[in-house]
Parts: structure tokens; sequence; C-alpha cells
């Protein structure tokens, strides 16, 4: 047991420098929460004008959606620019002085920062509620145990942004290229979270394929949670799927940045 | 004007020099943008009409919107991105040459990669001007090539915003980014479909409704507002009026600047 | 066995370019490019020697820092530290390692350096009760108090540098390198940090290699000196004997009151205004032969005798490597 903490020891104290260095951010916390609370009004009216009275369950389930995407918005970027430095400089591989495992230590470090930085924004979003007349502002859970479900979840989704990021700096190290295809993977991660359209909203057809891929899993499936608590067979689905799709991103990631640093071992950085 | 020319001439060639990947980039753009083009038809799949406009009059107003953008970024890449300017520390070298500034910043960079959003935006409003059958005339043609015009001004100066307030080390610049992508992503929807507060502020604080939704609105045939077909003509010169008041108060920024030094 | 021992280690760089024309297919049409870096090195380093790592840009310098760091992989030969590979053992090897890049940074740069200690406290697993005297007494030689709790990347080159050199000591290394630790400093940090550098090595008998572009630090640190060029090592032995196989011409500036005769002085003569400028090899003449010459010429006012300046006889050194 001592080994294992001892094992951990350094990732834990990234994870934690990480989360009090993102409270330092609060002036971009503070611009975060401009935009986002702009961009949540702005889809509502848009929802309310699509659903035309027609629904309003549903739409308040949408409106609720919008807001919890909103709050969770910073969680999808990390928003670290060390890690795209070392990468772009080469100097990822001046760090293999260290004796580290790399990318676990940098997943760490990127789960701090979301986690803080979402929290940061998601605090006075709500309280920010408070101030929206009632048919503007989100349901509550729909009861306590949805709201812990929503929890446990939010932060398993986390870890799969993290581990899915890792991927796309893996891909990075090889292309060096900051826009290409790293800018279209963290499109297919804002949309495909749920984060420009929810997912609950694409064609019934596709919901099967839609809420079980992976990028659902960061941030579409806590929502739903958050709106209906599950069933515990249910639930017990849901969270296998959200581990099941960490574990196998872990795996590649942790593959491909272990091929990217030995890569860099033979070529020099 | 020679300097201009110039300017470009060596903006192409820099952006040549990597030409595989800037077509990569400019794939990825396009990707991106089409990527928020099914956004838009995912949602007109399940609703089918946005208010009154149905989906084909919907993406006509995606596809202006998304192209004036992508213009905007082309060639407005050196407002864009001023911060960056600034933090580079380009800006003092600027200062010290004899041409005017704020044709300088825009001089001095150029975005192609933007071409690829542009292609999608065309797309749009060539798909949905052909499922409409919009009868061309000389005169639409016309107001079209004058809403972009103004629309990228437009966008320019609501850049220029943002562009001004580095001057003055404020740190929630990011904020700014409501009136610029903020507003694209609100106004690539006819602005009339949206609560008061914010039709008001898009159409008279930030004029976009007076450059593009107006005018767009007329060439589908269905105006927003009841006036006579010669004032669609003015209504995008808003976008002209605009830019140049920005520009008065991004000149305004520089002086600061001078004085002061950030 | 040496603590480290290099044998025949090579390594050749492999780059893939783009071809320069052919339009559209340099999407996926590539060069290949063999780039020797390190051809056939050997040799062995004792523990608590400090040796400099001398050559141009490009010698491979860098590179074999690299390989003995486990940052790169040999494309031929074997070297051990301390009984282990670099590479094959990294994680034990870089245990025992401290290594400061100075262009490179290997702390982080957006967190106060003190926190960037404490997280190598447990990078390293050191206890807390030694990792703090170590902090305090690496603090206090090297005067990091006033910006222990500013970030990084708001320091100034020469306190960056301090705090790396804090950063790669913390775990008591046995070995330490250094690649071009003075580089952009002022003359004032140079001086410190080569004190302490002195002392590290006189006091813990850390074993230090360093790479540098700058004379002083080789003569004020290193007795031995490795010279690299073209990726081959050309010289590795006393940097006494290095200077001294090199530094073959002297000059001697005299001016004298009054007239003067130089017929009898053996050396070659040249005038710059009343000043006559003697060169000569002190191999062929020595001075002791000269000077009675140059003092029977006439009644000196003035002499200084010049050296070769380090780095005029460094550059002539890799002028005649043909470097």
């Amino acid at each position: 047991m001592k080994t294992l903490m001892d094992k951990w020891r350094p990732y834990l104290t990234v994870f934690r420098l990480r989360a009090l260095m993102e409270t330092q951010y609060r002036a971009a916390a503070l611009g975060g929460l401009v935009t986002q609370v702009f961009f949540g009004l702005v889809y509502i009216c848009l929802y309310t004008v699509l659903y035309g009275g027609g629904d309003p369950q549903a739409l308040r389930d949408t409106i609720t959606y919008v807001w919890i995407q909103q709050m969770f918005f910073r969680m999808l970027f990390s928003n670290d620019g060390e890690l795209t430095n070392l990468i772009l400089s080469g100097g990822v591989a001046y760090m293999m002085v260290r004796p580290l495992d790399q990318h676990r230590f940098w997943v760490c470090r990127d789960v701090g920062g979301r986690l803080v930085g979402a929290g940061m924004r998601m605090l006075p979003m709500l309280a920010v509620q408070l101030l929206l007349p009632r048919e503007l502002r989100m349901s509550l859970p729909e009861s306590p145990l949805a709201m812990l479900q929503f929890l446990l979840s939010v932060g398993l989704g986390v870890v799969c942004l993290c581990e899915l990021s890792a991927i796309v700096d893996a891909i990075n190290m090889k292309t060096l290229d900051r826009r290409g295809i790293s800018a279209i993977l963290n499109l297919t991660m804002v949309t495909f979270s749920g984060n420009v359209i929810p997912l609950t909203l694409f064609p019934d057809a596709l919901q099967m394929f839609i809420r079980f891929q992976p990028f659902a899993q960061a941030l579409d499936a806590p929502i739903r949670m958050y709106q209906h608590a599950a069933a515990p067979g249910e639930w017990a689905l849901a969270v296998g799927v959200q581990l099941l799709w960490i574990c196998a991103l872990r795996l590649l990631g942790r593959w491909m940045w272990q091929r990217r640093l030995n890569d860099m071992t033979v070529q020099g950085g | 004007m020679r300097y201009v020319i110039h300017s470009v001439k060596m903006l192409m060639k820099s952006a040549m020099q990597y030409r595989s990947s800037l077509l990569m980039q400019v794939i990825a753009q396009f990707v991106m943008t089409g990527g928020e083009m099914m956004a838009v038809t995912v949602l007109l799949s399940r609703f089918r009409v946005v208010g009154h406009w149905g989906a084909a009059e919907i993406m006509f107003f995606f596809g202006v919107m998304q192209a004036s953008f992508a213009l905007t970024e082309l060639f407005g890449r050196g407002i864009a991105a001023f911060q960056g300017f600034i933090g580079r520390g380009e800006f003092d070298s600027l200062l010290l040459r004899p041409k005017p500034l704020l044709l300088q910043v825009v001089c001095s960079q150029l975005d192609p990669r933007r071409l690829g959003s542009f292609l999608v935006g065309a797309a749009a409003i060539l798909i949905a001007a052909t499922r409409l059958e919009i009868v061309w005339t000389a005169g639409k043609l016309l107001l079209m090539a004058e809403v972009a015009v103004c629309s990228v001004l437009l966008l320019l100066g609501l850049f220029l915003i943002e562009a001004t307030m580095c001057f003055f080390s404020v740190k929630s610049i990011e904020m700014v980014n409501v009136l610029t992508y903020g507003g694209r992503s609100t106004c690539q929807y006819p602005v009339d479909i949206f609560p008061a507060p914010i039709r008001l502020l898009f159409t008279y604080a930030a004029p976009v409704a007076l450059c593009m939704h107006w005018p767009v609105s007329y060439v589908l045939g269905q105006p927003m507002v009841q006036m006579a077909a010669g004032w669609y003509y003015v209504t995008p010169l808003a976008g002209m009026v605009f830019f140049a008041l920005m520009a008065c108060v991004w000149y305004w920024g520089v002086r600061r600047y001078r004085s002061t030094g950030t | 066995m040496p603590f480290i021992d290099v044998n025949h280690l090579s390594k050749v760089y492999v780059r893939h370019n783009a071809p320069k024309n052919g339009g559209l297919s340099r999407l996926w049409k590539r060069e290949t490019q063999r780039i020797p870096a390190l051809t056939d090195a050997t040799f062995s380093i004792e523990r608590g020697e400090l040796v400099g790592l001398i050559g141009p840009n490009g010698a491979g310098k860098s590179t074999t820092v690299k390989l003995l760091t486990g940052i790169l992989t040999p494309t031929e030969g074997s070297c051990t530290v301390d009984g282990r590979s670099p590479w094959a053992d990294r994680k034990a090897h870089v245990k025992h390692l401290g290594a400061v890049f100075g262009q490179r940074t290997q702390l982080w740069w957006d967190v106060p350096i003190r926190d960037s200690f404490l997280l190598l406290r447990d990078i390293y697993g050191l206890e807390q009760a030694k990792w703090q005297k170590r902090l305090d007494e690496l603090v206090g030689a090297l005067e990091l108090e006033t910006f222990l709790n500013a970030p990084l990347r708001q320091l100034s080159l020469g306190q960056r540098m301090r705090a790396e050199l804090c950063g790669s000591l913390l775990h008591e290394p046995s070995l330490l390198f250094l690649d071009e630790p003075t580089i952009g400093l002022d003359a004032v940090s140079k001086l410190k940090l080569r004190a302490f550098l002195r002392e590290e090595n006189r006091t813990r008998g850390t074993t230090i290699l360093l790479t540098t572009h700058d004379m002083e630090d080789m003569l004020a640190l290193c007795s031995r000196v490795m010279v690299l060029g073209h990726g081959r090592l050309l010289y590795d032995g006393q940097l006494d004997a290095l200077l001294h196989k090199y530094d073959t011409v002297h000059t001697l500036r005299v001016s004298y009151d009054g007239g003067a005769d130089l017929a009898g002085v053996t050396a070659e003569v040249s005038r710059d205004g009343d000043t006559y400028i003697l060169t000569y090899e002190p191999a062929k003449l020595p001075t002791s032969e000269l000077l009675p010459q140059v003092l029977a010429a006439g009644r000196v006012r003035e002499m200084t005798l010049k050296e070769q300046n380090v780095d005029e006889l460094i550059a002539r050194m890799y002028r005649e490597m043909a470097l």
C-alpha cells in the first residue's frame, strides 16, 4: 500500500499544483463566465423558438442541458500552454531526464486544471441562475440520487477527456502541427460530447451510436443522469461504458506516448 | 496601393512555402465549418422550421454569415489576432514605418486557411439558393456583393474593439469574443427570431442585421422590415460607418499606447 | 570499471524531408537523409572528475550529452554509467542524474519555482527532512531566496539558470550534466556559477560533464577536456597540454626611450608607431633567450608580453584540425 502511494505521489502533487495554479486565473474565469452565459442565453432563445411551445418538457430538458453544457465548457479544453510549447519546441525529450511516467504525469496535471477551471466557472453560473426568469432557468436534478450519479459521472468524464487529449498530444508530437489535425479532433470532441447541440437532439436513429461513442462519455452521459436518475442496472451500464472508454483510451494513449518518446530517443526530438 | 499589393504578394509567397501543410489546414477548416453546418442541419432535421423561416432560408443565412466571417479572418487576421501582435512586440516595429498604421496591421498577416471555411459558406449559399429557386437579377447580385463588403467591414470593426482593448492590458479580453464569435454563432440565424434584447443588440449596437439580415431577407423575398426597395441598398452602409468609428477608437488607443507604453 | 565507460559510440540521425520540388507529390514522397552526429567515440571518466566538452557548433557535443543522459539511443556502440545503460535502464539511470540544458528548461514554466522543487521532491521520492535541508543549502548557495515564489517565466536568464541548477541538484545526483550553462549570463553571474560548481565538485565529489563555448568556463573549471569535431573525438587529455600545444606564438610589445637598434633580436619584428611588436615561438626561441636581446637593444620604457587569447587559440586549433 505504501509503495503504491509512493508511486503515485508525484502525480498527485502535480494534480494539486495544477489545480492551485488554475485558481490564479480569475480574470480568465470571469471572461469565460460572461461568454458562457451569453452563449447559454442565445442557445436557449434559439431552442425556445425551435420548440415553439410544442413540447414544454422537452424544452425544459434542453434548457437544462444547455446550461450544464455551458458550465462545463472549460472542461473540454486543457488550456495548458506548457505541454503544447514543450511539444512544439521538442522539449518533451528533455523531460526524459526525470524518472517519470510522462503520459501519466501530463494526464494528472490536465485533470487538475480542468476540474478546478470548470468549477470556477460553474459556481458563479449557478448563482446567475437565481437572477434569471423562470423560463430561462435550468431545472434542479431529478433527485438527490441523480445529483450523486451526475457528480461521479462528471469526474469520470473529465478523466475521459484528458485521456483523449493525451492522444491528441501524441499526434501533435508526430505532426508538430498545432492547428490541422488537432483542430479537427477538438471540433469532433466538442460536437460529439454534446457541447454544440445537445446529443439528445440528434436523429433518433443515430442515438444508440451517439450515446456510446467516447466523446459522449465526457459530458452527455453525466447530463443524462442529472435529468433522469438511472435505475441500478442502467446506472451500472452507463458507468461501465465510461470506465471502459477510459481504459481503452488510456491504453491507446500510453502506447502512443511510448512510441513517440521512443522515436524521440532514436531521432533526437 | 503598391504597398498593399506588394504585402499581399509577400504573404502569399510565405504561405506557399509550406504548401502541403497549408493544404491540410485549409481542409481542416473546411471540415470544421462543415461540422457547424452539420450541426445546423441536425437541428433543422428535427425541427424543420425556425420561427417563420424554412430550412433552406436558414441555410442561406448560415452561408452568408460563415462566408463573411471567413473573409474577415482571411484578410483581417492582423486585427483578429492583434493580441499576439502586441505580445510579440511586433507592433512597435510597425510604429517605425511611414505607412498608415491600420493598413500595416491588416497587410502584415493573411490567413489563407480560412479559404476552407469560405468554401463551406459559399456552398451553403449556392445550395440554399438553388432550393429556393431565387431569381437572380443584377440588382440582387449587386446587393449581395455590397452585403459581403459591408459585413466584412462590420466584423473587422468588432475585432477592432478587441484589438483596442489590447492597449489597456485588460485581462478578460475573451469577453469581447461575445461580440465577434458570439455574434457569428448568434447571427448565423436571422436576428428576428430572437427576443428583443438580443435583436436590438445586433441591429443597432453591432448592426449585423442592418448589414446582413435585412438585405438578405429582401433577396430571399421575405423582407424582415417593410421599406422601399432602395433602402435595402442603404442599410448595409452601417457596416462601413461602424468600421470607421471603431478605427477612430483604435487610433485613440494607439495614441494612448504611445504615450504610456503598456 | 570506470564510472562512465563509453565504447565505440556512434549516432546517426535519419531525417525524412519532403522533396524540394515536385508539387503535390510532396505530400507523400520523402527523401531520407543520414546525418552522422557522433562517430566511434571511446572514452572513460572516473568518479569526481570535472570534464569539459568543447567543439564548434554541430560537432556532436549535445548528442554526446543526450546519449549519456539516456535522452537518445545510440546507433552503435555501448556505454555504461555506474554500471547501467542510460537508455535501456533509463529510469534507474536518471534517478542519480542531474542535467541542465542551457537553452531548455527542466522546471515548469508557469508555477512558482518553489512548487517545482516540491514536485521534484516527490518525483525523486526524497524524504521531507532531507529535501528541506538540501533545498536550504542550495537556496543559500545559489541565492534564490528573493525569487523563490516567482514562476520561472518571470525570472531573468541568470536567475533561471540558478533555479535550474538547484532543481537538478536537489536529489544529490552523483553525475551532473551541464549543456552550455553560462550561455547568455553576465560576468558576475558566470563567476558565481563557476565557484558554485567547483565547490559542489569538491565537497560532494559530484562528477560533472559540461559542454561550453566559453573558454573561461574551461579554464576555471576543467582540468580535463575533450575536443569534438565533425562528430569525432579529436583530443582527450589535460587542458594545459592542449593549450601548450597550440599556444605557439607569443607577442612581445616593447617601446624604447630614445633610439633602439633591434638588429640583434632574432624574433620577427614589426612596428606600430614607436612600439615594436616582436612575435616568436617559445618552443624555438625561449623567452629567456629573447629578453636579454630586447634589453640590449636600448632603454626599455615599457614592455608587455601577450600569450594568445584562449578563444583565438581554440579558433586556431579548430582551423588546424580542419573543422
